[in-house]
């Protein structure tokens, strides 16, 4: 079980729209995040270390795939209205 | 020790929950994101200096049996910017756009196959510093020097690795040299 600012991190990906799918029997790769926007948006599918070093690091990289959406989504929306 | 964020290109991820098990039981800081075209994996690695961290995290990789094509700098969007430096995404956007702020904001870089739009946290470090706005991130500067060397040497290696047997005697040389 990752840490609390995992958690929360997960949470918000959740919250966003993200497919999270936990892995079972694995001592580390705690979860699988992919994005809402399917595999050819902004970022192949991630996985969500749980037994990180540090625990607001691991967070800060998820919190960061999830700018990276948003940062996709708002570059395709500038197409599509330009 | 300073802590050092950066991103490593690797081949085709076959399994992303076996390649990430390899990798997590090897060290503690790296996230892998991948498939069938390729990954990433996302370091935030404590080290001396930044070389010895981008290199010892390759070596990670590559005992958990990745292989490593390139190496790139800490790269952000303008979110993460405006997360960084704890200011609003508009007022961001002012900065890029050059309506508010000095001016010249760093460019972005547009990854391949992608549209996103990324900057180079050390060259935007730099600029909040000289616009009164912040200061230099010294790991970043650091770590956007090493990451160019390191991949100008994974790339030489691929070379060596890819050129016939009669030529890489002299281009081990030339690399030697």
């Amino acid at each position: 079980m990752p840490g609390k600012h995992t958690r929360a991190a997960i949470k918000e990906l959740l919250d966003a729209g993200w497919q999270v799918t936990y892995t079972s029997a694995r001592a580390h790769a705690y979860a699988r995040a992919s994005c809402p926007g399917g595999p050819d948006c902004c970022t192949p599918p991630f996985s969500i270390n749980g037994t990180p070093d540090v625990d607001e690091h691991e967070a800060e990289k998820i919190r960061r795939k999830a700018r990276q959406h948003h940062a996709k989504v708002a570059a395709r929306q500038e197409e599509e209205g330009a | 020790m300073s802590t050092y964020w950066f991103e490593l290109e690797v081949g085709p991820v076959g399994d992303l929950d076996e390649a990430a098990e390899q990798l997590y039981s090897l060290c503690g800081d790296g996230q892998l994101a991948g498939d069938e075209h390729g990954g990433t994996v996302v370091f935030s690695r404590e080290a001396l200096n930044a070389v010895t961290a981008i290199l010892s995290a390759i070596d990670d990789c590559e005992g958990s049996g990745l292989t490593v094509t390139g190496v790139m700098e800490d790269m952000v969007t303008a979110e993460d910017i405006a997360e960084k430096t704890s200011r609003s995404g508009q007022a961001v956007g002012h900065w890029i756009t050059g309506e508010r702020g000095p001016g010249d904001f760093p460019a972005p870089i547009i990854r391949r196959g992608s549209r996103v739009k990324l900057y180079s946290w050390a060259e935007v470090s730099f600029w909040l510093s000289i616009a009164g706005l912040g200061r230099i991130d010294s790991a970043a500067a650091e770590t956007a020097g090493g990451a160019v060397e390191v991949d100008a040497l994974l790339r030489a290696r691929k070379v060596l690795r890819d050129a016939p047997t009669a030529q890489r005697k002299a281009m081990v040389k030339l690399v030697d040299a």
